[in-house]
């Protein structure tokens, strides 16, 4: 039980906002009490004699701070959203280059890597000695020289199905040079050709690795 | 010339506390439900004021509110909580009401603060403005930049939050 009467206090919003009233006229300084208050149509004239800049300062509450909120996220989504799109843009670009067929072809071991099958849509620039004119606008640019590099970077055993598969992954660089006649200036380029080839390796000469293995160690 | 200059600086300083001095106030206590605290943030606030460069500021009002409500948020970090004043026991010697009947009002605000504290700085602030200010919707609606309805719909679940926040604590129109 409570030590003091309190019924009657929740009975309806009357009972309650006489109740606050009463608290909050506790509560309030009395040097503020004691200040008149202006009518409505007062506040109201002055409200509107401010300036829109210093209405939508930051003097009121949250009120103000909901819409900078919002625009924040806006533009945040925004941001998120154009990201997304360029990166999307940028790996569908990427599928229009061409793809290295990499198909496992029955090649012997000791063929040529020049022969193994390379880019559908790669030109074969492999004379050092021809002299291709590039048209560039109003400029001709001479392809004056070529330079074929070949690089083994990778070569790894695989026990299949099928009996032992070596692949072999090169890479090759193909450097050009272009003379501009009119500026008299070189332009080098260097087009680099990922090789993989899957080539089935004969039982004899796969004991002949493993002799040579055995004998490094 | 500068005296003169001060003078006409105190004397704007004064209508605009005289003008805005309850509304500060009553959304300063929205924000800390302590009327003390929330005088004393409005106090330092236009203490500090007094000492600023007359034309620094361009809108008293929002300068003073913003100093005022960094002052709470000082206090409150630091969770200064020191002995509060226990003045109205005193005060109860002197007064010819029943010392009882005063107790049992501190305690019904006690429980009716701790109430509002509970409350979502929103709801309190369409309480004090209306319970602790007297203002009707239309005037709440023009400072708040809304609409009378979303006031009214704003005060009323107010009044049901706090109801709910009142039974918590004891007081209900079923407890004798």
């Amino acid at each position: 039980m409570k030590p003091f009467d309190t019924s009657g206090m929740l009975e309806n919003d009357d009972e309650l906002e006489s109740v606050l009233r009463d608290y909050f006229q506790q509560e309030m300084p009395l040097e503020l009490l004691e200040i008149p208050e202006v009518t409505d149509e007062e506040y109201e004239k002055r409200f509107m004699q401010m300036p829109r800049s210093d209405v939508t300062a930051s003097d009121r509450f949250e009120k103000r701070q909901h819409p900078q909120f919002k625009v924040g996220l806006l533009m945040l989504g925004l941001c998120v959203c154009l990201m997304i799109g360029f990166s999307v843009s940028r790996f569908l670009q990427t599928d229009h280059v061409p793809v290295v067929n990499n198909s496992i072809n029955q090649l012997k071991p000791n063929q040529p890597t020049e022969n193994a099958p390379v880019s559908s849509d790669s030109r074969n620039l492999e004379s050092a000695e021809s002299v291709a004119v590039v048209n560039h606008g109003d400029t001709t640019l001479d392809m004056s020289d070529q330079k074929n590099v070949h690089e083994s970077i990778d070569l790894t055993l695989y026990n299949t199905e099928h009996g032992p598969i070596e692949q072999r992954t090169e890479i090759s660089w193909t450097n050009i040079t272009f003379q501009n006649h009119k500026t008299g200036t070189n332009m080098e380029m260097s087009m680099p050709e990922l090789t993989i080839d899957f080539v089935p390796v004969s039982k004899a000469r796969l004991s002949l690795i493993n002799e040579e293995n055995g004998n490094e160690q | 010339m500068p005296n003169k200059q001060a003078h006409e600086w105190s004397a704007e300083i004064e209508a605009v506390y005289l003008r805005e001095g309850r509304e500060i106030w009553a959304l300063l206590y929205a924000q800390c439900s302590d009327s003390d605290r929330a005088y004393d943030a409005l106090q330092e606030a236009f203490v500090r004021l007094q000492n600023q460069e007359v034309k620094s500021i361009r809108n008293i009002r929002a300068w003073v509110l913003t100093v005022a409500q960094n002052w709470l948020r000082d206090v409150a970090r630091r969770q200064n909580h020191a002995a509060r004043s226990a003045d109205f026991l005193d005060n109860i010697v002197g007064q010819n009401s029943d010392p009882l009947d005063d107790l049992n009002k501190k305690e019904r605000n006690s429980q009716i603060r701790q109430s509002l504290r509970q409350l979502r700085d929103e709801d309190r602030e369409v309480l004090v403005l209306r319970y602790a200010l007297g203002w009707s919707s239309k005037r709440m609606s023009i400072a708040l930049d809304t609409s009378t309805s979303a006031i009214d719909m704003r005060l009323s679940r107010a009044r049901k939050r706090l109801c709910e926040e009142l039974q918590k604590v004891g007081i209900d129109h079923e407890t004798v």
